[in-house]
């Protein structure tokens, strides 16, 4: 997908541990790895909210757009 | 309903399933070696009314013999398959988890070993009927079987398409 989830970047700025947001947001750790690592396939808006409110950002600083680098990615893999 | 409820529900059917499996089982053995044993001996005995086709012959019932046997290896194994696939489809919903893509194919899969024995009973009346020169052949063209047939690939894909939403739902945090 080229949504790409920039949780770590975020989190790595506010220096908190993925557990810490956890329970700040009270989504489990284990669905907040899948979307740190991108297998995601949607994130529900009041997931969004709480994770912007907790980490005090806009969702434009967590999710980027990224056409190119999924592209590449797949040429790399198909090569 | 309840898990609790859920869970009864799928036990009682898979005994009733169980059950009618092995009914048709033992049952299926007991008719095939007994028309096989009819047509063995060329026994002159009444007219087997297997798969609801009927051949007659004005000397004697090796049409319907012969028909009795080959319809009932096919439709004897089907109900078994039939059951074996139900069988597994109520395991995944005692396991609390039936949207998985398996029971999408199970489902399909019943279908299909339905509509394959209606149209080998159709095949085996026409083909038994034709090899004999006295025979008469009769048989009755059944819709309840193929509105199961499409009922049951039409929830089939149903079930491909809740599967599909689950998983969805799954992956959305």
């Amino acid at each position: 997908m080229s949504i790409r989830v920039t949780l770590d970047r975020v989190l790595l700025d506010r220096r908190m541990s993925l557990t810490e947001l956890s329970e700040r947001v009270g989504v489990t750790l284990a669905n907040l790895s899948i979307l740190k690592t991108g297998k995601a396939k949607a994130v529900r808006f009041s997931t969004l909210e709480a994770l912007c409110r907790e980490l005090d950002c806009q969702p434009g600083d967590l999710l980027v757009f990224d056409e190119e680098g999924e592209e590449g990615r797949r040429r790399v893999a198909a090569e | 309903m309840s898990k609790q409820a859920r869970n009864s529900m799928a036990a009682i059917m898979t005994v009733l399933v169980t059950i009618v499996m092995w009914m048709t089982a033992i049952i299926g053995v007991v008719f095939l070696a007994s028309v096989g044993a009819a047509i063995f001996a060329h026994h002159n005995g009444g007219s087997i009314d297997a798969l609801n086709i009927s051949i007659t012959d004005g000397t004697d019932s090796l049409p319907a013999l012969i028909a009795g046997l080959i319809g009932g290896l096919v439709v004897i194994p089907a109900i078994i398959y039939v059951c074996v696939l139900l069988r597994r489809i109520l395991a995944t919903l005692a396991d609390g988890d039936p949207f998985v893509p398996e029971n999408a194919s199970r489902l399909s899969r019943v279908a299909a070993t339905i509509a394959v024995t209606q149209l080998l009973r159709i095949a085996v009346a026409l083909v038994v009927g034709f090899s004999f020169d006295h025979a008469k052949i009769g048989f009755n063209l059944d819709l309840i079987p193929w509105a199961s047939v499409a009922a049951l690939f039409i929830l089939s894909q149903v079930f491909r398409e809740g599967t599909r939403l689950r998983d969805e739902e799954k992956m959305t945090i």
